[in-house]
């Protein structure tokens, strides 16, 4: 399939090499694919910018949780003294790692394999930023391993390499690969859905034109460039399409199936990488009125009615807002004001080149948006982000990185214990929704709290059990060490522990961002003086890095 | 509102039989003798409603399909390759208009007959009283966003008429409930998480999962190693703190600890009992450790209940005819184990379960499955349930008839209103409360559809 290029190439190919663990025992190196073509570097100009100065330790630490699966002592030092759009400049030319390279050099074999890559890359990956867009993106356009796609690994995988492939490219292309894509085909059944058939009573599925329309683009509601909902006199607000589109759009897709099968009916084949590819004897080809009362002619082929609908999706004013808005509450913050948002949703509507819907500018505009840099002084008792229970484990075994992950690492079950797993969801809503909002002060105060769906006093549980044993009994100071293990390295805070306040400071950066209190600062040198006995070093060192990593506070992206 | 005014709700009184002549059928017999049954077998009077919400939009016409020739031929006409055969129905004894159940559905047939199961046709998300005309002229207020998943799953577990003023109902109705127990924390328990019926501006519910409470790992204060670790771990979490979020987090992390470690201990005092659950049956098994909380309810002096369960996978739009069938084995299957589990812990006449779902299903095929409806048949069950009826009004199958929409999509006939308020009365409500959770319910000629005691 060819992608229509919208970007203009504006840089020479950046040649960099990744660095891979070296080559000990059950090593894995991760690959990098040399891009099809040199990055274009987007163009942005977003309104209310925060001047491109150079950033402090601390302001490093909150880019780069924002923009990363979690700051390293190296990263910081790398990106302070650096401005904010020189980072993500030098981030956006990297080449992308592919979820599909890693699983091929993987054991494939073994159950949830992909989810043992993802964690991999995600710690590991040079391409931060892509990587942490992907996931954002893996969260609006969801396909899942739920409904009987966990045997899919590299149908699952070369799904995530879209999301991946797109991250700061065009959203309309984005939508395209996303809609042939046979393992959505399946998950929100476009697949095999066929013209309607009136001697039988059947009419097309209306599953996936119901989700692209909610989920993947527009949303429910007519919005406003600042994301709030347009209403009638009454305050009502107004729907964005009523059933009737919906069943216009199911009609359009119709006559799709595997790009090899024998078959509409009941194909052997099953081609789960391939685009899907159109069958013209099951599509539709009456007309068609699609959103805004657009007509499609009778007799098009299935093909055609695709893009103009996709064009016709991806031309709707809710696209900015309605994608711009979730990829702001992803990375920077839950409750981003109405201007924060009306910004980003310029620069998705038109880019400094003309663009409309430059993924890569969109992300720029998020990340150097005066809110994002600055909302945490603006607004300290409500900016930010509860984490999300996966980036909180990337973050602690990015900031004690082990030096190699041994080929038998396995943590594929870590949905059952943070309710959170890439491609996991429990179904196309995400694993929480955009508008949940936590009973109580969150909720009284009027905000949103969208990762507080999945955090219970059970999963609140599990979390810290496995924050718990990640930190204490998986060290390289401890001597059991599982192959199956991600094992922390605490070297250099092994160095630092004969000067207590130099760890503590180190520890206060890495794990907190320079945020930590006095108070809980004080509790953490109690801890470790109840450990004060020869030979009981690293002990200290790991009881400190517990008490900071589960304390409320390290829950929090501020 | 204080907890005076609250009391006043309360009706804990034995309810008379109001409204029973509403059933399609009821067999009279049958009724006094589970009238009488209740009157002597209630052992306390605790109370507990069972919500188990069926995620996806659970296909009820497929579960309870009308077995007379024209109803049967009607509905199978609509659907087409999905119908299911009438041969193949398990025919149910009792009630004016004959009925099958789904051939993987059988496990329901004994409590059907026994009377401790009723079938509540056709119910959706209604604000009032709506005709096929008014629908389409759009005279009525009507649900925002009908045929949404997410939308009709909050509309069904908020019952706020248009609004989203993001409290569900159980919520709500917990408020009235929790004054009367000491442990008002545990008026509302989820094996789901969570999730909108439980969730309002009062006290939340309790979250656990199907294996019981889950222990902190290394955090044990009665370890001597680990005692000064559980100790700053304490404390960290009640530092002062600024930030709403932090702050949020903390306090359920608090309740976590305090909790579980109280019905941690509670819990295995009874676990033996416990260990029979079917296997592979992941809704049995919460419903088991629904069972266990329900056996240890006096031990916590608990008098007025609501939990929430839920089974997911609804939403065939693809493969319906292999998918449901192994839905509906696992769903009845886990509901009859948990009948039989509170028959014989001796509180059939205390607990409640009933059914709910996002919507029901439309009656056209795609192909190999279904998309959205909005009326669905429903049920519910136990000791205090007016069984072996079908309650409400079966609605016109036909694709062009008076109860259908969008070609297939079944208007509803009762409101969810309407069953959550005579639920409700059961569980202890007065009417002046009823009205307080149920904004909509003065939208409705009849309060109580009469299947309840």
């Amino acid at each position: 399939m060819t992608i229509i290029k919208r970007t203009i190439s504006l840089a020479g190919l950046l040649c960099v090499l990744t660095g891979c663990g070296g080559g000990g025992d059950g090593a894995v190196a991760l690959q990098t694919r040399e891009p099809a073509s040199a990055p274009a570097l987007p163009a942005t100009e977003v309104a209310n910018a925060a001047p491109d100065t150079p950033l402090s330790d601390q302001e490093a630490y909150r880019l780069l949780e924002q923009g990363t699966f979690g700051p390293r002592i190296e990263d910081i030092q790398l990106a302070s003294g650096q401005s904010p759009e020189s980072w993500i400049n030098q981030q956006m030319q990297l080449p992308a790692i592919y979820l599909s390279d890693g699983l091929h050099n993987a054991d494939s074999e073994r159950w949830n394999e992909y989810v043992n890559v993802w964690w991999r890359q995600a710690i590991q990956a040079d391409d931060q930023l892509r990587q942490r867009v992907a996931f954002a993106l893996s969260q609006i356009l969801v396909v899942s391993a739920h409904d009987g796609l966990g045997d899919e690994q590299f149908g699952l995988a070369n799904y995530y390499d879209i999301l991946l492939r797109n991250a700061f490219g065009n959203y309309r292309d984005l939508l395209s690969e996303v809609t042939r894509n046979p393992l959505m085909g399946e998950y929100l059944s476009m697949k095999g859905n066929r013209k309607p058939d009136l001697a039988e009573n059947i009419q097309p599925d209306e599953n996936y034109a119901r989700e692209i329309l909610q989920l993947f683009s527009i949303g429910q509601v007519l919005l406003n460039e600042d994301g709030t909902p347009q209403t009638d006199a009454e305050g009502v607000p107004l729907p964005a399409y009523d059933q009737t589109t919906i069943e216009n759009f199911a009609r359009v897709f119709t006559g799709w199936h595997f790009a090899n099968a024998e078959d509409f009916r009941w194909p052997k084949n099953k081609d789960y990488l391939s685009p899907m590819e159109p069958w013209s004897e099951y599509h539709d080809t009456d007309a068609k009125t699609l959103l805004g009362g657009v007509e499609l002619a009778a007799g098009q082929s299935a093909e055609a009615d695709l893009n103009a609908a996709l064009d016709n999706i991806f031309n709707h004013p809710n696209v900015g807002p309605f994608i711009s808005k979730q990829l702001i509450q992803r990375l920077v913050t839950s409750n981003p004001s109405d201007g924060y948002v009306r910004d980003v949703t310029a620069v998705f509507n038109q880019n400094a080149i003309g663009e409309r819907g430059s993924l890569g500018s969109v992300i720029k505009a998020i990340l150097m948006h005066t809110e994002a840099r600055q909302g945490h002084l603006q607004e300290p008792d409500t900016f930010g982000k509860m984490k999300e229970p996966l980036i909180r484990m990337t973050q602690l075994w990015r900031a004690f990185e082990p030096e190699t992950i041994h080929y038998n690492f396995n943590y594929g079950w870590a949905g059952h214990e943070l309710r959170q797993a890439p491609l996991g969801s429990p179904s196309v809503f995400n694993f929480f929704r955009p508008d949940f909002s936590q009973p109580g002060e969150i909720r009284s105060n009027g905000l949103v709290s969208p990762e507080f769906e999945i955090l219970d006093e059970s999963s609140v549980i599990t979390i810290t059990s496995r924050l718990l044993a990640s930190i204490l009994w998986s060290h390289n100071f401890k001597n059991d060490a599982d192959s199956e293990r991600m094992i922390i390295d605490i070297s250099r805070e092994m160095d630092l522990e004969p000067d207590i306040d130099a760890l503590l400071d180190h520890l206060d950066l890495l794990l907190l961002g320079g945020r930590m209190s006095f108070e809980l600062r004080a509790e953490v040198e109690y801890l470790m003086s109840e450990r004060s006995y020869d030979g009981a070093a690293s002990q200290r060192v790991v009881e400190a890095i517990f008490l900071i990593a589960t304390s409320p506070e390290a829950a929090v992206q501020r | 509102m204080n907890n005076f005014s609250r009391r006043r709700f309360l009706d804990l009184g034995t309810r008379t039989i109001a409204g029973a002549g509403l059933a399609l059928g009821v067999n009279p017999a049958l009724t006094l003798a589970r009238a009488a049954d209740s009157a002597t077998s209630q052992s306390s009077d605790y109370r507990a409603l069972v919500c188990v919400y069926l995620e996806g939009g659970c296909d009820g016409f497929s579960l309870m399909v009308p077995t007379g020739s024209y109803e049967h031929a009607e509905l199978a006409q609509a659907r087409g390759e999905l119908a299911i055969p009438q041969h193949q129905l398990i025919s149910l004894q009792g009630g004016n208009s004959p009925l099958g159940l789904h051939p993987n559905a059988a496990s329901l047939q004994p409590l059907f007959d026994d009377g401790h199961l009723a079938m509540i046709a056709n119910i959706g998300t209604l604000i009032e009283p709506t005709t096929q005309e008014q629908y389409l002229n759009n005279t009525v207020a009507l649900p925002a966003q009908l045929f949404s998943h997410s939308d009709q799953s909050i509309q069904w577990q908020q019952l706020q008429g248009r609004d989203r003023a993001q409290e569900g109902w159980g919520a709500r109705a917990a408020d009235y409930l929790s004054d009367f127990q000491e442990r008002d924390y545990l008026t509302s328990i989820s094996l789901a998480g969570s999730n909108y019926w439980q969730s309002g501006s009062g006290q939340r519910p309790f979250s656990l999962t199907g294996s019981g409470v889950l222990e902190y790992q290394g955090l044990d204060g009665n370890n001597n190693w680990q005692s000064p670790r559980r100790e700053a771990f304490e404390r960290v979490l009640n530092l002062p703190r600024d930030h709403v979020f932090t702050t949020a987090y903390a306090d359920l992390q608090k309740r976590a600890i305090s909790i579980t470690s109280e019905l941690g201990q509670v819990l295995e005092s009874n676990a033996s009992l416990f260990t029979d659950q079917p296997e592979d049956n992941s809704l049995a098994q919460k419903l088991n450790m629904v069972a266990q909380l329900i056996a240890a309810q006096e031990q916590l002096g608990l008098q007025r209940q609501i939990y929430y369960v839920s089974m997911s996978g609804f939403d065939v739009h693809d493969n319906q005819s292999l998918e449901l069938p192994e839905l509906f084995k696992e769903l009845t299957e886990a509901l009859a184990f948990f009948q039989n589990k509170i028959d014989m812990l001796g509180k059939s006449a205390n607990v409640t379960t009933f059914t709910a779902s996002d919507f029901g299903r439309s009656l056209l095929s795609n192909g190999d499955g279904t998309d959205h409806g909005w009326g669905n048949h429903l049920m519910a069950m136990g000791g205090a349930v007016m069984g072996g009826s079908i309650y409400g009004e079966l609605p016109s199958f036909a694709l062009d008839g008076p109860d259908s929409v969008h070609r297939g999509r079944i208007l509803p006939t009762t409101s969810a209103s309407q069953y959550a308020s005579t639920l409700l009365r059961w569980v202890g409500l007065d009417e002046a409360a009823v009205s307080e959770v149920l904004p909509d319910i003065g939208n409705f000629q009849t309060r109580d559809l009469g299947f309840m005691i």
